[in-house]
C-alpha cells in the first residue's frame, strides 16, 4: 500500500516535471525491453520520462504520461483546423494528440468526432430523461421492468432489436474469448509474465488517447491481442509490433477516420516499421481467422448503467473499473458481460449510491443474469478485483493518469481509495447488505 | 484456409466497391463459387473494408445472405470466395427491358423479392450490423428465385447506443434524406430507405430518385415525398447541411407517381407498406421486423410457423 502512495506521489511529481521542462527539447528512443526495466526499478528515472518534448512522439517510455492540459492549449488554438472543428462541435478543450491533429487534417474528409465517451453522456442523457415518460412493469412473477420499451422513440438504443440484440452478444462472446489466460498459467508454453502485457496494455491506453479513437476501440485492440497471445509465442522484441498491429487492426475495424500507418510505425519510435506491421497485420489477422468482430464490453456496461437509472456517477467509476479489469492480467479469460458486471457492481458499491439495495432483479436482467448475491464466483472475482486495484501488482500510469482527469470524471483517487479500505476491512462493504440479509 | 489452386478462375462477374469478382470452380467440388479478389498493394495494409466484410460475414449466416465460404490469401492478394449466385437485381431488371422503356417486375415477384431483402436484413439487424449500401446490384439472385444480400464492404457493427459515424455512405440513389443533410446518428433506419428505394424501382423497373448529386437528390426526394418540416420531423431543421431555402413541395401521391409504369394495380396495403420505408423521418420509418408484419406480406407470414 505504501508502494502504492508513492507511486502517486510519483505520478503527481512527474506532472509537476513535465510542466516546469515542458519546452525543453529532448528525445530518447528507448524501446520497449529497455522501458521495463526503467518502470520496474524505481521513481526517479520516471524524471527522465518525463523530461520529454511535446512534438516528437515516443517509443513506450518516453511518451510523457501526463498530457498537460495547461501547457498544450495554446498550441490547440493555432495548429489544427480539425481540432477546432471538434472543438466547436463538442465545446471542449481537445487536450491530447496535438500534434495528430494536424496529421488527420491533410487527410480529413469526414469530420467525425472520435471521442464518443461525451456523446454517449449526451445519448443517455436524451434517453434518459425519455424513460421518465413512461416504463411498464413486467408481472410481479418476473420481478425486472422493462427499460427497453421506454427507450423505443430513441433510435439510437435500437430498441426494437435490443434483447436479440443481446441474445447474439452473449452467444457470440463466447466465441471470440481468448482460449486461456496465459498470464495465469505459468506451464503454458504461451505463458508472458503479467508486467509484461501491463506495459503492453497501458500503453495502448496511450496511444489509443493520444489518436482520439474511440474507448471501443482499446478494449476491442487488448481482445486482438489478448486472442493472439493466448495462442502465439511472441519474442520479447516483438511484442510492441504485436500492441500497435493489434490497434491498427482494432481502428480500421471501429474507426471512422484511421489514423496512418506512418503514424503507427512512428509512435513506436523505430520499434517497428510500416512494414512490419503491414505484415504483422495480415499474420493476425489470419491467425484469427478474420474474426475481428466481438460483443465489446461497453455495450454490456452501458446496458446495466440503464438499470442503474444511467447513474452517471456509477457508470463513470464503473468505465474506470472495467478498463482496469481489462488491463490487468487475472480476467482475460471472462466473458466481456461478466468483467461489464463486475465494474459495475462495484462501481455502485463505491459511490454507495444505493445503500439498501446491492442488486435488484432488474439489474439482474440487464446483465444477462447476473446474481451477484448468489454466485459465490462473481463474488471472488469482484474481491480479486478489488484487491487488484488496492494494492496493484503490476504499474498501471497511463491507465490510473487518464481517470484522473477531469474527462474521465476524475474518479480515480475515489476509486482507489474505497477499494484500499476495502482491503483493509476484509471487504466489509463490498458484500455489507449480503451479510445483513444472512 | 484452403488454396488457390483449388480453384479454378473463370470469367469476370464485375467490380466491387474495393475488388474485383470472379466467377470460380472449386476444382475438388464441382461447385461454384464467387472469386472475390482483394489487392494488398495499399499504402495502408489491408483494406479496413476488406477487414470489416470478412469479419461481419462470417457472423452473418442466414438464408437471405450470401455465405462467405474462406479466405485465401497469397503474396499480394487476399481472395474472398463466396457462395456463387447467377445474377444480380440490377442485371434482371436490365434484362427485362424492352427496347428504351424499362419494365417492372410481376408483383407477385416483387413481394417475394422485397420479402427475402427484409428477412436478411432484419437478421444483419439484429446481429448488430448495418449494410449501409443496399441497392439492385448489392442484391444478389438466383435462378430459384432466391434474394441474398451481398457486398458488406460498407457495413459496419454497431454498439447500443449507437456511435456516430461517417455520412459518407450508401450510393446517392439509395441514400436517406437525413443521411444526404448530413446525419451521422442514423442507426438501422438507414437501411430501410434503401429497401423503400428499391422496392419502387422494382415495381416500375427504373430507380425513384436518379439523382446526380446531394443536393439534386434532395430536391428529387422531396418533390415526390414533401419537404419535411419540425412540425412532420422534429428536429430536421438542426441537420448540418438543412437548406432553409430550399423550396416548399407538398407530397405528391406516390401512387400517381408509379402507377403509369406497371400495368398491375397498386393496391392500398402496398403503398401503405411503401410509405412506411419512405418516411422522411428515420424515426418513423418502419424496421425490417415490423416491415415483415405488415399486411401487404400477410400471405407469407400466416404460411410461416
Amino acid at each position: 500500500m505504501g508502494c502504492n502512495e508513492d507511486y502517486e506521489h510519483g505520478v503527481r511529481s512527474s506532472s509537476m516535471i513535465h510542466n516546469e521542462n515542458k519546452t525543453q527539447l529532448s528525445s530518447t528512443s528507448v524501446k520497449i525491453t529497455q522501458a521495463k526495466k526503467i518502470i520496474s526499478t524505481n521513481g526517479s528515472s520516471s524524471k527522465e520520462q518525463f523530461l520529454q518534448d511535446s512534438k516528437t512522439r515516443r517509443a513506450l517510455t518516453d511518451v510523457p504520461v501526463n498530457n498537460n492540459p495547461l501547457s498544450q492549449n495554446k498550441k490547440i488554438a493555432t495548429n489544427s483546423k480539425a481540432a477546432k472543428v471538434r472543438k466547436e462541435e463538442n465545446s471542449r478543450p481537445i487536450v491530447t494528440a496535438i500534434q495528430k491533429r494536424q496529421i488527420y487534417n491533410d487527410q480529413n474528409a469526414e469530420n467525425d468526432d472520435d471521442d464518443d465517451d461525451d456523446d454517449d453522456d449526451d445519448d443517455i442523457s436524451v434517453s434518459s430523461k425519455r424513460r421518465k415518460v413512461d416504463f411498464e412493469e413486467n408481472d410481479g412473477i418476473v420481478g425486472w421492468k422493462d427499460l427497453d420499451y421506454a427507450e423505443k422513440n430513441d433510435s439510437a438504443m435500437v430498441a426494437e432489436y435490443s434483447s436479440e440484440i443481446f441474445e447474439f452478444l452473449y452467444e457470440r462472446e463466447l466465441e471470440t474469448l481468448p482460449s486461456h489466460n496465459y498470464l495465469l498459467d505459468k506451464t503454458s508454453k504461451y505463458y508472458l509474465r503479467p508486467s509484461m502485457r501491463a506495459i503492453l496494455v497501458d500503453w495502448l491506453v496511450e496511444v489509443h488517447e493520444k489518436f482520439q479513437c474511440y474507448p471501443e476501440t482499446l478494449f476491442l485492440s487488448i481482445n486482438v491481442m489478448d486472442r493472439f497471445l493466448a495462442k502465439n509465442k511472441v519474442t520479447m522484441n516483438k511484442l510492441q509490433l504485436l500492441a500497435v498491429t493489434s490497434l491498427f487492426i482494432a481502428a480500421k475495424f471501429e474507426e471512422v477516420n484511421l489514423p496512418k500507418l506512418a503514424e503507427y510505425a512512428y509512435i513506436t519510435d523505430g520499434a517497428a516499421s510500416k512494414n512490419d506491421i503491414k505484415s504483422a497485420e495480415m499474420f493476425m489477422l489470419t491467425s484469427l481467422q478474420f474474426n475481428v468482430g466481438w460483443p465489446n464490453p461497453l455495450n454490456f456496461l452501458r446496458r446495466i448503467s440503464k438499470a442503474d437509472d444511467y447513474n452517471l456517477a456509477d457508470r463513470n467509476i464503473g468505465k474506470f473499473i472495467l478498463e482496469y479489469a481489462y488491463c490487468c492480467h487475472q480476467f482475460i479469460h471472462l466473458p466481456p458481460s461478466i468483467i461489464s458486471a463486475m465494474a459495475m457492481y462495484v462501481a455502485r458499491r463505491v459511490t454507495n449510491k444505493n445503500k439498501h439495495e446491492l442488486w435488484n432483479k432488474t439489474l439482474e436482467h440487464y446483465s444477462g443474469g447476473i446474481d451477484p448475491i448468489q454466485d459465490e464466483t462473481f463474488q471472488s472475482y469482484c474481491i480479486d478485483l478489488v484487491t487488484d486495484i488496492a494494492v496493484s501488482k503490476v504499474r498501471l500510469d497511463s491507465l490510473t493518469l487518464k481517470y484522473r482527469k477531469p474527462r474521465f470524471g476524475s474518479v480515480y483517487l475515489q476509486t482507489f481509495n474505497w477499494c484500499k479500505s476495502e482491503v483493509s476491512n476484509n471487504f466489509q462493504n463490498l458484500f455489507h447488505l449480503q451479510r445483513q440479509q444472512r | 484456409m484452403s488454396s488457390s489452386s483449388q480453384f479454378k478462375q473463370l470469367e469476370k462477374l464485375g467490380n466491387g466497391t474495393y475488388a474485383t469478382v470472379y466467377k470460380g470452380l472449386n476444382k475438388t467440388t464441382g461447385v461454384y463459387v464467387a472469386l472475390k479478389e482483394v489487392k494488398l498493394d495499399s499504402e495502408e495494409g489491408t483494406p479496413s473494408t476488406a477487414i470489416r466484410e470478412i469479419s461481419l460475414m462470417k457472423e452473418l449466416k442466414h438464408e437471405n445472405i450470401v455465405r462467405l465460404y474462406d479466405v485465401i490469401h497469397t503474396e499480394n492478394k487476399l481472395t474472398l470466395v463466396f457462395e456463387f449466385m447467377d445474377n444480380d437485381l440490377k442485371k434482371y431488371m436490365d434484362s427485362r427491358t424492352v427496347g428504351n422503356t424499362p419494365r417492372g417486375l410481376e408483383l407477385n415477384l416483387v413481394k417475394y423479392f422485397q420479402w427475402q431483402l427484409l428477412q436478411g436484413l432484419a437478421f444483419c439487424h439484429e446481429s448488430k450490423i448495418l449494410h449501409r449500401d443496399l441497392k439492385p446490384q448489392n442484391l444478389l439472385i438466383n435462378k430459384k428465385g432466391q434474394l441474398k444480400l451481398g457486398d458488406f464492404g460498407l457495413a459496419r457493427a454497431f454498439g447500443i447506443p449507437v456511435n456516430t459515424f461517417s455520412s459518407e455512405v450508401v450510393t446517392l440513389w439509395y441514400r436517406a434524406p437525413d443521411v444526404l443533410m448530413g446525419s451521422r446518428t442514423y442507426s438501422t433506419s438507414i437501411d430501410i430507405w434503401s429497401c423503400g428505394c428499391i422496392l419502387a424501382e422494382m415495381i416500375t423497373g427504373k430507380p425513384l430518385f436518379p439523382g446526380t448529386n446531394d443536393e439534386e437528390q434532395l430536391k428529387l426526394i422531396f418533390d415526390i415525398m414533401g419537404t419535411p418540416n419540425e412540425s412532420l420531423w422534429p428536429g430536421v431543421t438542426k441537420l448540418p447541411k438543412y437548406n432553409p431555402n430550399i423550396q416548399q413541395r407538398t407530397p405528391r401521391d406516390l401512387r400517381q407517381v408509379l402507377q403509369p409504369h406497371t400495368k398491375e394495380p397498386l393496391d392500398g396495403n402496398l403503398m401503405d407498406f411503401l410509405h412506411g420505408l419512405l418516411q422522411l423521418n428515420p424515426d418513423m420509418r418502419l424496421s425490417a421486423k415490423q416491415a415483415l408484419h405488415h399486411p401487404w406480406f400477410a400471405e407469407y407470414y400466416h404460411h410461416t410457423p
